[in-house]
């Protein structure tokens, strides 16, 4: 389950941006969908990261980003929610072309 | 209060895995990221890659939750064997590389494979400095799994198909694998073979020499 080792990430990777004095709150982060993050994974990861951290509860926001699709007929690259997906030109079984970002967008902090 | 970062999640672990391939670079060693599911041929085509290659020296860090049979078994055929146990962790990251390296004298290495854990998924997405990742599917595994994990074909600079030799005895068709491996990456050859009997092996050999093996081992010699 590797959403334990990306939970474990953002919370290393939030912590250094925190202004000294201030206490975080939540993180904010974008994963593609190449990633294979699955969204209850990662809350459950989260919550067993940050249970007795020194923050507190800590507040996990999470975006994913599209699929990035490509037709093998007609060569459009299109966005989708799920993969595989179908072409608007008919063809089946369009190919992902992306995404993998795994971002920290932003923290909140008191 | 909000603080904008945009930051690379994994970037302490880049930062890291740029650090090892560094280290690599320096020693002329060629790392190769061995990822497929359990029992899809990893350990069995490393096996046959020391037997067919005596005249290169070859090092392996291999990556399990438990136990240390992959080292083991390798430990037959090189002095430099690492086994990493990640106890409930479903990959490799570069700080286990990291920490494999201090038990090998790359110095004595041509060629470096990191047996990642047996998971299609999870390791993909962790740098850990090699040179290049490898995907290891296999005859038994179904036909399907390149379409059913897209980030590590495309993530691949090649593809291994093992287990041929099992094909007559399965409902695999190969075509379909290979006509997914390349709408999802065009550029990574596929190696059909079989640790097993050696079909196949010889292309697969060829690949690793000009993908990088040979080029360090001409820098190695004229050092």
């Amino acid at each position: 389950m590797h959403e334990l080792s990306i939970a474990e990430a953002v919370l290393e990777l939030a912590r250094k941006h925190v202004p000294a004095g201030a206490a975080l709150r939540s993180v904010s982060i974008r994963a593609g969908r190449m990633r294979a993050i699955d969204e209850p994974a990662m809350e459950l990861a989260w919550r067993a990261v940050t249970d007795n951290a020194p923050e507190g509860a800590v507040k996990l926001e999470m975006q994913f980003s599209p699929w990035k699709l490509q037709c093998p007929s007609c060569g459009r690259l299109f966005d989708a929610d799920d993969y595989p997906a179908d072409c608007a030109c008919g063809q089946r079984g369009a190919m992902p072309v992306g995404t993998d970002e795994l971002q920290l967008l932003s923290i909140d902090v008191d | 209060m909000k603080v904008q970062v945009v930051e690379n999640v994994l970037r302490a672990n880049d930062e890291l895995a740029a650090i090892n391939r560094a280290d690599f670079e320096r020693a002329g060693v060629f790392v190769v990221d061995l990822i497929g599911a359990p029992g899809s041929g990893k350990t069995a085509l490393i096996e046959a890659t020391l037997k067919a290659m005596p005249g290169v020296r070859i090092g392996v860090i291999a990556g399990d939750l438990a136990t240390q049979r992959d080292a083991d078994r390798m430990a037959k055929f090189t002095n430099h064997v690492v086994q990493i146990n990640t106890g409930k962790t479903c990959h490799l990251e570069a700080s286990h590389v990291r920490q494999a390296m201090s038990g090998l004298a790359l110095g004595a290495i041509d060629l470096l494979f990191i047996e990642n854990v047996g998971n299609l998924i999870c390791p993909v997405g962790f740098d850990l400095g090699q040179h290049c990742k490898v995907g290891v599917f296999n005859a038994c595994g179904g036909d399907d799994k390149a379409a059913k994990h897209p980030y590590i074909v495309r993530e691949s600079s090649a593809i291994v198909l093992t287990q041929i030799d099992l094909l007559p005895h399965v409902n695999f068709r190969q075509q379909v694998f290979m006509d997914d491996v390349k709408a999802l990456n065009g550029s990574a050859p596929v190696f059909p073979l079989s640790p097993t009997t050696g079909d196949g092996l010889e292309a697969w050999l060829k690949w690793l020499e000009s993908a990088g093996l040979g080029a360090r081992q001409a820098r190695g010699r004229q050092m």
